[in-house]
């Protein structure tokens, strides 16, 4: 009891000072209010269509024109072996993904900043970063090319060196699957990647290495112990944010390199919508993933935000 | 630092809203005399250049002028968005999903004999099978039907497909049987291990996405069935049946899985793209594969370029069992609820038909799918079109055809096949001294050897159709039970078929075979087959 | 003093050595595939579909480029494309900067609920067909406007400007506040040129994104001739090399018209990658000026 009278007569005296603050800090208010009105008229408005999830959605209806079906989709969705299989192959490839591209990109950052010829160093930056302007279809193309059991570059190698005496069938065996994706991914971005560490390395303070220098630490030490660290702030933010996209492993490349030989391990999420959804015309479907997918995402976050140190959360 | 940027910051602004003018005069300004309209093609293809010829002469002649809008993405998407919004191009590549949401105006209710005769004639025969199931015609059929005789000698449809050589080499035999078939690609591959040397690839499936069929389809084939999709149609009941469950399905992939055994099929065949099925197929080693021509055209052009004409391939009608009767090539088929519709946005439907009465006289048609005279193709004596070999050749240019043609646009207009009333084909392919004309020695000589005049005397002779035909045409509809169920038979087979075919031992393939049979039970092929049916009960009622 | 230098000597030359040639092997790598889709968009098409062109093309032609480049109206998308990747990072930087430098104000009573209308954008999706009658409400369809203005200022933007504008000392924000500039010039004057390396990151994303995206043109802007992006050119071509639509291919192969419409799909998809990807491509290196250590934190130390 007492505490609620307590409450409430702190929420009077914050209201009187809130009217205060607000004003004092009206400039504030002026620089991010109408974005944030701005940001809520096209994400948040839109968010009436996942009313189609309950649905047997029709384009050619308004909104509530529309025939009911209650849970009938989720239902359908969940009691599909294929669904579950599919979040299991998500969530695998997102994992690998995730792991794979912070350690590359972040390695590669330590490295980079290590060349000490900057002109060496700004052309192998850029053309690492190259990748990521290929689409997925050329990728998926090189990588067929590459690991094919015919006169396939890898296997050529293999073969030559006395470690395979004959081609291995990489794109028909379900074990490799996840970790030819895993590369790919690697092979496309990491350059992209590293773009915001190098960024962030930059603006570490240069004395710190001045002073560890005067200590006698090598290079090796100083990434280890100045550069390192003063990444982490970038690595943590990044960490928190993706870790909400766990449930995004894309699609492309997954659906270019799938086959009937391996599709239990290559289908994710959004192949399935693709499929069922996308291409039937089934928009209902596709919703109910779609605001699954968001559910577990937000839950995701807000746990990672928990956790996180104070100086390092999201929220 | 912050000067520089503030300027940036100003140009920026400035351009937003040069931006924001540019776009207020994007609208469509129609000088006076000529009427212009929105298309959209929900296909892409090659896209005509600015100067394009024919487009210029619809301008001047027909005083009508195009906004096209060809597809850059996912039709699905393409089309949802257009149905959500209510608004649509003034001519719109027909689909089912637009006729069911009101968007297009019933053409039966406009076209007259007077007004537009050429239309009317046009659409007088062929009326019943280009209605929609409310009995209004909504879509003009951009294929199938013919005026005159059917003179057709290439042939682009399914069949078993063998390189030449092996046949030349067998001594021109007339294959009956599955059995005879790969009875075939053995012998030859074990006399010839390689192949301009590289190994001989005896047997090639592809599975790629939207091309699954080339592993599915066979077994309807080898039954003696015409292209029905996934069902066989009972010919004295017709009553819809899958048959990817049945015992000539099973039998078919377990001969496959033999020939994999003896190191026949290809490894790769299951994992390849279609683009390396195309280089595979070019690179002249596949002895063997069943497919559409029309599919791996490509590869096969290559091989003519490249002066290997005896790796080309004949196409071969096999079955099953002996006593059955091969239905390979099918009669022509309205291509029904493919074409343009006019949609219900169009403020001037009655231009709109006039134009395409214009374009289905016989002189534009001409003009449209022969080009120029004396430019694109010449007249001979006796008044027969024909083409020199130049002009054969501009017909294959990319950059040609962008300025001369407009293939895109022309492939979705109703138009002539068959014949022109002064005895000329509708099109090169259909006049038949162009068309052996335009064959290699090679062919001609490998024609006479066989005793036969054309591609298709390698077929089954013409049937008539059934009437309900064909199958493969009936329309799902988006988002019911009969679409999953079929979307799921299809997953189904990509990802078992190939598993059997694979499969080390007879035990195996049994128990994958029994898997894959027990997934389909689990599967509402009812909802499948029962569309099916009543739209074949519904065809046969309707039709003629 | 000089023992303690002896190894960190012999250590620097192993690293050198170890990692020129990591970098060398990374060069490799990341260089093939882009020679590779060079050497194929030079190779003519038919010759292409034989397979087998690695690094230098076989039979050597411009006519890839030549059919792209016939499609007309290439400059106008070019244009196009130029100015909304522009606009785009230009005002996507200032702003999101602006509501990154409100969020990094600890005593400013609305931070934690403008945080979390950002952040939950990030994961969720409202789907296209909703998102398109919005735009279509608001009249924003075939506008350039729409190229801009729905991604004005993104969370994750947002959140990266933010953790960066973190890390700059407050003692900066305390001085001036004492010296009476107010939250706008405080942000203009002194956090927006202190945040150079993050800005510039910021910038390049919202170029490369605003460069990249096609979507936008095909929902919304596809039947506005002039207002179409390069992107979306290039990706009507690429769909051509990629659906050939079963039923019309064969009837058209039946009146001996070439059915396969562009013959020559893997090197007209090179000769498109290499068009759509080189304008942005040259970016980057402009940009690698602001990734000068050193010229933030240490430049102000006083």
């Amino acid at each position: 009891m007492k505490t609620r009278v307590k409450k409430t007569t702190d929420a009077a005296r914050t209201k009187r000072g809130l009217l205060k603050r607000m004003s004092l800090q009206k400039q504030l208010i002026i620089m991010s209010m109408p974005f944030v009105i701005h940001r809520i008229i096209f994400s948040y408005i839109p968010l009436k269509g996942w009313l189609m999830a309950f649905q047997n959605y029709k384009p050619a209806y308004g909104w509530l024109d529309q025939e009911w079906v209650g849970l009938k989709w989720f239902k359908q969705l969940f009691s599909d072996a294929v669904f579950i299989t599919d979040i299991r192959n998500t969530l695998a490839m997102s994992f690998i993904n995730l792991t794979l591209g912070f350690v590359t990109a972040i390695i590669l950052a330590l490295l980079l900043n290590e060349i000490r010829n900057i002109y060496a160093k700004r052309f192998i930056q850029t053309v690492s970063y190259m990748p990521h302007f290929l689409s997925w279809v050329i990728v998926a193309g090189l990588v067929q090319n590459m690991l094919s059991t015919d006169s396939g570059i890898v296997n050529d190698i293999l073969m030559k060196c006395g470690i395979a005496d004959r081609p291995i069938p990489f794109l028909s065996d379900t074990k490799y699957f996840w970790g030819i994706v895993g590369a790919s991914n690697v092979w496309k971005e990491v350059g992209w990647n590293t773009i915001i560490y190098l960024a962030a390395i930059s603006s570490i303070d240069p004395s710190l290495y001045e002073a560890a220098s005067m200590d006698g630490a090598g290079r090796y030490n100083k990434m280890l112990h100045i550069t390192l660290p003063g990444i982490k702030t970038t690595f943590m933010m990044l960490l928190i944010m993706n870790i909400g996209h766990l449930l995004e492993a894309g699609f492309e490349i997954q659906y270019l390199l799938g086959n009937g030989l391996v599709s239990e391990v290559s289908e994710t999420i959004d192949i399935y919508v693709l499929k069922y959804g996308i291409q039937l015309g089934n928009y209902s479907l596709g919703t109910v993933a779609g605001i699954f997918k968001s559910i577990v995402s937000i839950t995701l976050v807000f746990i990672a935000n928990r956790f996180a140190g104070n100086e390092n959360k999201l929220i | 630092m912050k000067k520089t940027l503030t300027r940036v910051v100003a140009a920026a602004a400035s351009l937003f809203v040069l931006g924001g003018t540019l776009s207020g005069c994007g609208g469509d300004k129609t000088d006076a005399g000529t009427r212009k309209y929105s298309v959209f093609i929900g296909d892409s293809t090659e896209e005509p250049s600015v100067d394009n010829k024919i487009l210029a002469r619809m301008k001047d002649e027909l005083g009508c002028e195009f906004d096209f809008e060809y597809l850059a993405g996912n039709l699905d998407e393409k089309l949802g968005v257009m149905i959500a919004g209510g608004e649509y191009p003034d001519l719109v590549m027909g689909d089912t999903r637009l006729i069911q949401a009101g968007a297009l105006i019933p053409l039966d209710e406009y076209i007259n004999e007077t007004d537009y005769p050429n239309l009317y004639k046009h659409l007088e025969p062929i009326k019943k099978r280009a209605a929609y199931d409310d009995g209004h015609i909504y879509i003009l059929p951009n294929y199938g039907r013919y005026y005159g005789e059917k003179r057709d000698g290439g042939y682009y449809g399914p069949a078993f497909w063998i390189q030449k050589r092996v046949l030349v080499d067998a001594g021109y035999p007339e294959i009956k049987t599955l059995d005879e078939y790969f009875k075939l690609i053995e012998d030859y591959v074990a006399k010839n291990p390689t192949t301009d040397g590289m190994p001989t690839i005896g047997y090639e499936i592809l599975t790629s996405p939207g091309r699954e069929y080339v592993m599915t389809s066979p077994a309807g084939y080898l039954s003696g069935s015409p292209n029905d999709g996934a069902v066989i149609v009972d010919q004295k009941t017709y009553k819809a049946s899958i048959y990817a469950d049945s015992p000539n399905a099973k039998k078919y992939i377990s001969m496959v899985r033999d020939m994999n055994e003896k190191g026949l099929v290809d490894p790769e065949t299951f994992t390849q793209s279609l683009d390396q099925y195309l280089a595979k197929i070019s690179s002249g080693r596949v002895v063997a594969l069943f497919d559409q021509r029309w599919n791996f055209q490509t590869a096969e052009t290559t091989l003519h370029t490249m002066g290997h004409d005896e790796y080309q391939y004949a196409p071969v009608v096999p079955v099953l069992d002996e006593g059955t009767e091969p239905w390979y090539r099918d009669d022509s088929v309205v291509n029904a609820q493919n074409g343009f519709g006019i949609s219900t946005s169009c403020k001037d439907p009655e231009g709109l038909l006039k134009f395409l009465d214009s374009i289905m006289s016989e002189e534009w048609q001409k003009y449209l799918q022969w080009g120029e005279e004396g430019v694109d193709y010449m007249v001979d004596d006796n008044g027969m079109f024909y083409r020199t070999q130049e002009q054969r050749d501009e017909q294959d240019s990319p950059e040609w055809k962008a300025a001369n043609k407009i293939n895109a646009f022309y492939g979705l207009l109703p138009k002539i096949e068959g014949e022109y009333s002064d005895g000329n084909g509708s099109s090169a392919g259909y006049q038949p001294d162009e068309y052996f004309a335009g064959l290699s020695e090679y062919d001609q000589k490998f024609f006479t050897s066989y005793g036969k005049k054309a591609w298709i005397d390698f077929l089954n002779p013409r049937r008539e159709n059934p009437p309900y035909y064909p199958a493969w045409q009936i329309d799902l509809v988006d988002g019911s039970d009969a679409a999953f169920a079929n979307q799921k038979l299809t997953d189904l087979a990509v990802t078992y078929v190939p598993q059997m075919i694979m499969s080390a031992t007879d035990k195996d393939f049994e128990s994958l075979w029994k898997k894959y049979t027990d997934e389909i039970k689990n599967t509402n092929v009812k909802a499948y087959l029962d569309r099916i049916n009543e739209q074949i009960e519904w065809r046969i009622e309707n039709w003629d | 003093m000089k023992k303690r230098k002896k190894p960190t000597d012999i250590e620097n030359i192993i690293f050198t050595t170890v990692n020129t040639i990591f970098m060398i092997c990374l060069l490799v790598v990341t260089l093939y595939p882009i020679l590779n889709t060079l050497a194929v968009s030079f190779n003519d098409g038919i010759d292409t579909v034989r397979g087998g062109i690695y690094l230098k093309p076989r039979v050597f032609t411009w006519a890839n480029y030549k059919s792209i480049f016939s499609k007309g109206n290439m400059l106008t998308a070019f244009f196009i494309s130029a100015s909304r990747t522009v606009i785009a990072a230009v005002l996507n930087v200032v702003f999101t900067a602006m509501v990154a430098y409100t969020l990094t104000r600890k005593d400013y009573i609305f931070r934690k609920f403008i945080t979390i209308v950002y952040v939950l954008t990030m994961y969720f999706n409202a789907g296209m067909i909703p998102t398109y009658m919005l735009i279509k409400d608001l009249h924003l369809l075939n506008t350039f406007t729409v190229y801009i203005l729905p991604g004005l200022v993104s969370a994750f933007d947002l959140i990266v400007i933010r953790t960066f504008m973190r890390t700059i000392p407050e003692s900066l924000v305390e001085s001036a506040q004492i010296d009476g500039a107010g939250d706008v010039r405080i942000f203009w004057s002194i956090m927006f040129p202190l945040s150079a390396p993050v800005l510039a990151t910021i910038a390049l994303f919202c170029a490369v994104g605003a460069w990249n995206s096609w979507f936008d043109t095909f929902l919304y802007n596809g039947s506005s001739k002039n207002l179409t992006t390069l992107q979306y050119e290039m990706m009507k071509l690429l769909s051509a090399t990629m659906n050939q639509s079963g039923t019309n291919a064969a009837s058209m192969a039946a009146r001996g018209e070439n059915a396969t419409g562009l013959q020559t799909p893997v090197s007209t998809r090179a000769a498109i990658t290499i068009v759509a990807s080189v304008p942005i491509l040259c970016v980057y290196p402009f940009l690698q000026k602001y990734f000068v250590q050193g010229m933030t934190i240490g430049g102000v130390k006083e």
